[in-house]
């Protein structure tokens, strides 16, 4: 596999990307506080180098899917803020119509399945869309994101499975954070690494550290190339970790505080920021000003949210097909 | 600026959280996302982080008091001396604030005051000289849950429980009263002292309908059915704090009279709350009777541990047929809730049969 060149440039977008993920979930969190924000919520802070790095290495036209954790990819796919945050909210001009909520953004049009929140529920998805892609020939690909709990659900092996005998153009994505909701993943498999499952199917795996966006970005980049080549799907394992726990009534009182402080010292965004600010990608005025930017972007997104309307009764059976 | 913090919805099953700690006091700086208060929901205990920075300045709930989900329960200033408008603790009148003034205070209301977080600032006490002492601190402290609202909430689970897990079936019977009757006044005639109530002459048939019919004294317990021997009951009694369940141990055990005696004081003394089973050997058919206030009949749900409830009507004058012929008698409904799990509607029926024929014998 060959490495992907990355440039200052680039490096750039890695980071304001990040940030507007952190930044988002940050805000959720906030306005779930204020009781402003309505419904339960799965927060993503801490895996920012994965959604970032893995939809960086996309192409226009490429597809993901994703889970019941999905702010993060949303953001990193590029839907924009505002339809996000108004589906979070319930509203009519969210990106499902405000009838979807936090566990289901998605819109097809900007490169996004509506999200599965069943676990492991999205991986048929995303082996049937490139089935499609393929027997199509469109040149797309799909990058699938599940979690370590996902690869013990029936439905991956199948799922897995048909997408290797098929060699279909689709990247499976395991964002490994340790815990499936919170049992921990040693608890559940004997199997060290989530990566080695991949020989299973006859496929490659690659172990990546999730907390680099830079490695998982030249990792999904050499997959995606795979697939595009028609080489089949790869397994890709991100190490990373949850700062919060599963969801909004969840303190994570099963992690050790010397556990979550080991990880929050390698916070992906914090660490990347000051690997740019060493390296002079970014000076730290310009850092400050993008975040500054990205606080703007979201306060707009929330006035936009709070103002748009509700969906109406009559919008009920609009976008059902069964 | 001024923010008012929430109890946000932590959602899944209540929306009220117990405080158990302030993490800051008033006057104290608090960062963005810092733990502001710990608070224990009846699945899981956590921190409650500030959406904002500032200055704690007012503490709304105090430690050991209930929160409300999306009610407000402390305010943030951006500075910390600004003016700000209070927040009021409840509707009920509370010690006049006098600004400006030092106030005395006793060491049991300094103490209460540290407890709930507040400070003694523009408090004014009813004791000497204005005197700050205890009580000028519990009208200020947010009212703690009253053992009825407590009992409410318990009986709001309950009852949820029991209708959700247990497959209900109901059968009824019209019981001929006359011969019943008969008998009663002739007893209360014989003896003013010890007067039977409808009640004390259905609990007894209940019993006695209940040794002959066993299969209803069982109960799915888990694992294996459980048969109890006696055939205890239960009586489902109403309090001024809500419903009570008063353990009624087998009557013709005792004997008529001794039985009459042990219900008035069993009443009083061993009514205990509605909750959930009881200790092992806890009777398992529960009575419940509205006839006392001329209800013609009703269905109970089964208090949980319990098999089946009885529900009793009042005995009331109705035409009845005898003899192809219709004349006045006097009827009594019954309703027995039973649990399909363990008891089919034969038993069911053959339980209803025994006490109608206990209460008119042949």
């Amino acid at each position: 596999m060959s490495a992907t060149a990355i440039t200052d440039t680039m490096r750039a977008g890695f980071l304001r990307q990040m940030l507007r993920c952190r930044m988002f979930e940050d805000r959720v969190y906030y306005l779930f506080l204020q009781g402003r924000m309505p419904g339960t919520i799965h927060q993503a802070q801490g895996q920012e180098a994965c959604a970032v790095g893995v939809c960086a290495a996309l192409q226009e036209g490429d597809v993901i899917t994703s889970t019941h954790r999905p702010h993060e990819h949303a953001v990193a796919r590029g839907l924009p803020i505002r339809s996000l945050m108004a589906e979070l909210f319930a509203k009519s001009t969210g990106c499902c119509h405000g009838k979807g909520g936090s566990m289901h953004l998605g819109d097809l049009e900007q490169g996004m399945l509506p999200a599965i929140a069943i676990v492991g529920g999205g991986i048929p998805l995303a082996a049937g869309y490139a089935l499609a892609a393929k027997y199509r020939k469109t040149g797309q690909i799909v990058a699938c994101f599940f979690g370590d709990g996902a690869t013990n659900i029936g439905s991956f092996h199948e799922a897995v499975n048909l997408a290797a005998v098929w060699n279909l153009p689709v990247v499976f994505v395991c964002e490994n954070n340790r815990y499936g909701a919170s049992t921990a993943i040693e608890a559940v498999t004997r199997v060290p690494r989530i990566a080695a499952r991949a020989s299973a199917y006859g496929i490659p795996g690659v172990n990546v550290d999730g907390m680099d966006v830079e490695a998982v970005c030249q990792a999904a980049g050499a997959a995606m190339a795979a697939a595009r080549a028609g080489e089949g799907p790869t397994l890709l394992e991100l190490e990373t970790y949850r700062f919060c726990g599963h969801s909004r009534s969840d303190p994570g009182h099963y992690r050790s505080r010397e556990e979550i402080e080991r990880w929050k010292a390698r916070d992906p965004v914090v660490c990347y920021q000051e690997f740019c600010r060493a390296r002079g990608v970014l000076t730290p005025d310009e850092i400050e000003a993008m975040k500054a930017e990205v606080e703007k972007e979201l306060d707009d997104a929330i006035a936009f949210a709070e103002a748009s309307p509700s969906p109406q009764p009559e919008e009920c059976w609009n976008d059902v097909y069964a | 600026m001024r923010h008012v913090i929430v109890l946000p919805d932590l959602g899944q099953t209540t929306t009220e959280a117990k405080v158990i700690e302030w993490r800051k006091q008033p006057g104290e700086k608090v960062s963005r996302g810092e733990p502001l208060l710990a608070v224990e929901t009846d699945k899981v205990d956590m921190d409650v982080e500030a959406f904002t920075g500032g200055f704690l300045r007012q503490v709304l709930v105090a430690p050991g008091s209930l929160a409300t989900a999306l009610k407000p329960i402390a305010i943030l200033t951006d500075t910390p001396d600004e003016l700000y408008e209070a927040e009021p603790y409840e509707e009920e009148a509370r010690p006049e604030r006098k600004e400006g003034r030092r106030i005395a205070a006793t060491p049991a209301a300094k103490a209460r005051l540290r407890a709930l977080g507040l400070g003694p600032e523009g408090l004014s006490g009813s004791g000497p000289n204005g005197l700050i002492v205890r009580r000028d601190i519990e009208r200020l402290a947010p009212r703690q849950e009253s053992p009825r609202a407590r009992r409410l909430a318990g009986m709001a689970a309950l009852v949820s429980s029991s209708k959700r897990d247990i497959p209900h079936f109901y059968a009824g019977i019209d019981a001929d009263m006359a011969a019943a009757a008969k008998w009663r006044d002739g007893w209360n005639a014989a003896h003013p002292e010890s007067r039977a109530s409808w009640n004390d002459v259905f609990m007894w048939c209940a019993s006695r309908a209940l040794r002959d019919v066993p299969e209803l004294n069982v109960q799915l317990d888990g694992g294996p059915v459980r048969t109890s021997g006696a055939a205890d009951l239960l009586m489902v009694v109403a309090g001024a704090d809500g419903l009570s369940l008063v353990e009624v141990p087998e009557p013709e055990a005792a004997g008529w009279e001794a039985y009459l005696a042990g219900l008035r004081t069993a009443v009083q003394a061993a009514a205990r709350p509605l909750k959930t089973g009881g200790p092992n050997r806890s009777p398992l058919l529960a009575v419940s009777n509205l006839g006392m206030f001329g209800v013609k009949e009703f269905t109970a749900i089964i208090p949980p541990g319990c098999t089946a409830v009885l529900a009793i009507g009042a005995v009331r004058d109705a035409p009845v047929v005898r003899g192809g012929r219709v004349e006045a008698g006097r009827i009594c409904t019954l309703t027995l809730s039973a649990d399909h799990r363990v008891v089919d509607g034969v038993i069911a029926a053959r339980f209803l049969e025994r006490i109608a024929r206990q209460l008119n014998p042949l």
